[in-house]
């Protein structure tokens, strides 16, 4: 008998439907069984989805119920299904699982924050709705970035000869992309085409960025509240210098474009204690094979010290990528088939396909383990 | 608005298998997913068609049984001639 890891398994004992569209009502109706099940046990949760999406906000509010701990801290793990269409905040939803699967009929949608409106607007309402929707958004894409990282990293290391350059240096991720966007249609590999160039304009913002303020002195050691208006300098600076031919004026486009690479570093910084753990998990695939071998020889301490030196950048850069992916995600419409969804990080597994799953590697070794245990 | 403050931590546990995966990978097959994925995939098939041949080899012996009618209608003629 196979082994099964129930963190990674449906179950449909311990199970939810969220049908139709994601509304406060449905939130209630939901409750009083998420509460039943996390009160049975602290095992997994599965939760069916089949919704064309609805508010994000209370899409959040039921995962966030099912994960709350109790009163002992325990919390129950989330494996989400698409056995329809996961649309909008469904989508989101889906991908937000711990455990996210799609079965093979599923129809996977993202496009960016909606608000309906009944009443007229004013200049001064239309341009805090476009904020929110914009703060919404990029809550959104790195919420989304955070859950696809490590999907995506067992994709990359899917792509045989285009990992092997990524291996010897970060500037491989583009040939790394390129092999990756044979897995989509061509209107979804713009998708991921797109992503490279925000990932790669980024690159540039946070460059400059850094040159600018090693010129400070101990610029590390600054608090919060010095070292965002020298940022800002920066930034001024790096897009002066960009626009230096062009009639370019802060009080034309030039301060939105400061504000957003202000948001983009600003986030982005954010960001870098998942990175942390992500290497030290992570790490260790992005090594070349001379420092594989160099690796295993050091010991248990030396390795987290080995991999920020020889792997850091590698994932650095690919966070990079992934958030830039994730924004894109939340701004226009994008149909995506389940296999697609995998190859994106939305989903862990696509049920019948074959594909390689996180469930499948780690029931792997828990078999392995169970037959040499066996007398 | 989405709740900011109610970011929930990954289960330790979880991180730990996948981390078994990686450390697996990496000392055992230089780190290529591709090569443990497929190994073990070959690995699993063999037994399932090991244990499926011995199960058929039951069931050989099974199908030369006697039906059980005919076991009940001797054990009956045991017990009630």
């Amino acid at each position: 008998m196979p082994a099964h890891d129930k963190d990674y398994r449906e179950n449909f004992a311990r199970s939810l439907f969220l049908t139709g569209k994601i509304t406060q009502e449905a939130a209630h109706a939901l409750s009083p069984r998420i509460k039943e099940l996390r009160a049975a046990s602290g095992d997994p949760i599965t939760l069916y989805i089949d919704s064309p999406g609805g508010s994000s906000a209370v899409a959040e509010g039921i995962r966030f119920l099912i994960k709350a701990p109790d009163q002992d801290g325990r919390r129950c793990r989330l494996i989400t299904v698409a056995i329809g269409t996961a649309a909008s905040a469904a989508a989101d939803l889906l991908a937000l699982g711990d455990y996210a699967i799609a079965e093979p009929q599923a129809d996977i949608r993202y496009h960016g924050s909606r608000q309906a409106f009944e009443q007229l607007l004013t200049f001064e309402g239309a341009t805090s709705v476009a904020a929110n929707l914009q703060e919404a958004n990029e809550r959104l894409a790195l919420r989304l970035a955070r859950s696809s990282f490590r999907r995506i990293i067992w994709r990359v290391v899917q792509l045989e000869d285009a990992i092997e350059k990524f291996r010897d240096g970060p500037e491989g991720l583009e040939e790394l992309v390129e092999a990756l966007t044979a897995k989509f249609t061509p209107q979804n590999a713009m998708l991921l085409r797109e992503a490279i160039a925000k990932q790669k304009s980024l690159q540039e913002v946070q460059t400059a960025a850094d040159n600018y303020l090693k010129k400070r002195k101990n610029v590390a050691q600054w608090p919060t509240k010095q070292l965002e208006p020298e940022l800002v300098r920066a930034l001024v600076d790096y897009r002066s210098r960009l626009h230096k031919e062009d009639d370019w004026l802060l009080s034309r486009t030039g301060m939105r474009e400061v504000a957003s690479d202000f948001s983009l570093i600003h986030d982005y910084a954010s960001q870098t204690k998942d990175l942390d753990a992500q290497l030290e998990v992570y790490g260790s695939l992005f090594l070349t094979q001379a420092q594989s071998a160099e690796f295993k020889s050091k010991s248990e301490e030396e390795h987290k010290v080995y991999l920020e030196s020889h792997a850091a950048d590698k994932l650095e850069v690919l966070w990079y990528f992934v958030v830039s992916l994730c924004r894109l995600l939340q701004t226009k419409d994008y149909q995506l088939t389940p296999e697609e969804a995998y190859w994106l990080g939305v989903v862990d597994e696509v049920t019948g396909s074959g594909l390689q799953s996180d469930r499948e590697m780690i029931e792997m070794i828990l078999s392995t383990e169970s037959a040499t245990r066996k007398p | 608005m989405l709740h900011q403050s109610h970011e929930e931590e990954r289960a330790p546990g979880v991180d730990e298998s996948m981390a078994r995966v990686v450390r697996i990978i990496v000392e055992q097959y230089d780190g290529d997913v591709k090569a443990f994925v497929e190994s073990n995939r070959y690995r699993i098939e063999a037994n399932r068609r090991t244990k499926a041949a011995s199960d058929h080899g039951d069931e050989a012996a099974l199908r030369k049984c006697p039906p059980t009618t005919k076991i009940i209608g001797r054990i009956s003629r045991v017990h009630y001639s």
